[in-house]
């Protein structure tokens, strides 16, 4: 991309752009659109999840009292957390300011750890009570009265097993962008990449504020 | 290139959240004890919609984007409650076959 005159860590946009703002906007167009897709994808779950909840209550009010909603709500605060520090190291690419962002990028990545560390723990927790989806379901010390108690764990792992895969690749985003960030790569004029996995970072924080009520707190 | 949003800005959406988030909880069945039956959904779905606002106006900045953004977004949750209302209409009107067993 860089000829010898120009540092190489200069952005500029592809001869197919009329300018680096016409580049920008069909980027950002791009990632929206895939939003959308990404939004079909966990509806489908979602819209599942409603039918079922609304035919089998009580299924759902078992299933989600073993969760331990203080470990989901813990969760939630993180992924907030990450949201904002993740909208702040965008804001530090626009002021020029790299070493900031390159900051804000690495406490999005810990956050994002933070928040599979405790869903492992959850997912331990699961496994080790036989509490699994289908025909895997097994509860060796519990006893639930109704007969399709799996249901509720085939939801539980599905919905955050798709989430937490999210949660994976956007951690590998991120540290993708925070080493381009240390290395000097974004300014004012050119950050898309961090916007475009800022936008799907965010996207992860907002289905996990529609599951944290649906999965631990409603029943 | 894009509007770029005061710092203060994103650190009182923030704020909002975890007040929300805190009133999600206070408002839950499991810890209050308040049994509200279907509302406790309706409400809980309505304090993370709010939730979900705030992320995609300031977080992902749809307020100060183009217009299109915000179609591709709410055209996606369109599609979405299209399916879900079909989907309750085919389950809520189908006859079950009685078995002669």
């Amino acid at each position: 991309m860089s000829t010898g005159s120009v540092s190489s860590t200069e952005h500029h946009h592809a001869h197919h752009f009329n300018s680096a703002e016409h580049e920008f906007d069909a980027s950002m167009l791009g990632i929206w659109l895939f939003l959308c897709t990404e939004i079909l994808m966990f509806g489908g779950l979602f819209v599942a999840f409603f039918i079922y909840h609304a035919k089998y209550p009580e299924v759902f009010a078992a299933g989600a009292a073993t969760l331990d909603w203080k470990l989901g709500a813990l969760n939630t605060i993180i992924l907030l957390i990450s949201s904002y520090t993740m909208a702040m190291g965008i804001h530090s690419c626009q002021t020029n300011k790299g070493k900031k962002a390159f900051n804000y990028l690495a406490v999005t990545f810990v956050c994002g750890l933070g928040f599979m560390v405790i869903k492992a723990i959850e997912y331990s927790g699961k496994i080790g009570h036989g509490f699994l989806p289908g025909k895997f379901f097994h509860p060796h010390d519990a006893t639930f009265e109704a007969a399709n108690q799996a249901l509720y764990y085939s939801f539980y792992f599905m919905m955050t097993g798709l989430h937490g895969l999210h949660v994976i690749i956007g951690m590998g985003l991120i540290a993708w962008v925070a080493i381009r960030a240390k290395r000097g790569d974004f300014s004012s004029k050119f950050y898309t990449p961090v916007e475009g996995v800022g936008l799907f970072w965010h996207l992860v924080d907002l289905v996990w504020i529609y599951l944290f009520p649906l999965l631990y707190l409603v029943g | 290139m894009a509007h770029v949003i005061p710092a203060k800005s994103y650190f009182n959406v923030l704020m909002v959240l975890f007040v929300l988030t805190v009133l999600t909880v206070l408002v839950a069945r499991p810890v209050s004890g308040i049994d509200l039956g279907i509302f406790s959904d309706a409400i809980a779905f309505l304090i993370a919609t709010v939730k979900a606002t705030f992320v995609a106006a300031i977080f992902m900045g749809l307020k100060y984007q183009k217009k299109l953004h915000t179609v591709c977004l709410v055209s996606g949750v369109f599609f979405l409650l299209l399916l879900f209302l079909v989907s309750k209409i085919d389950i809520a009107s189908r006859v079950l076959e009685q078995s002669t067993l």
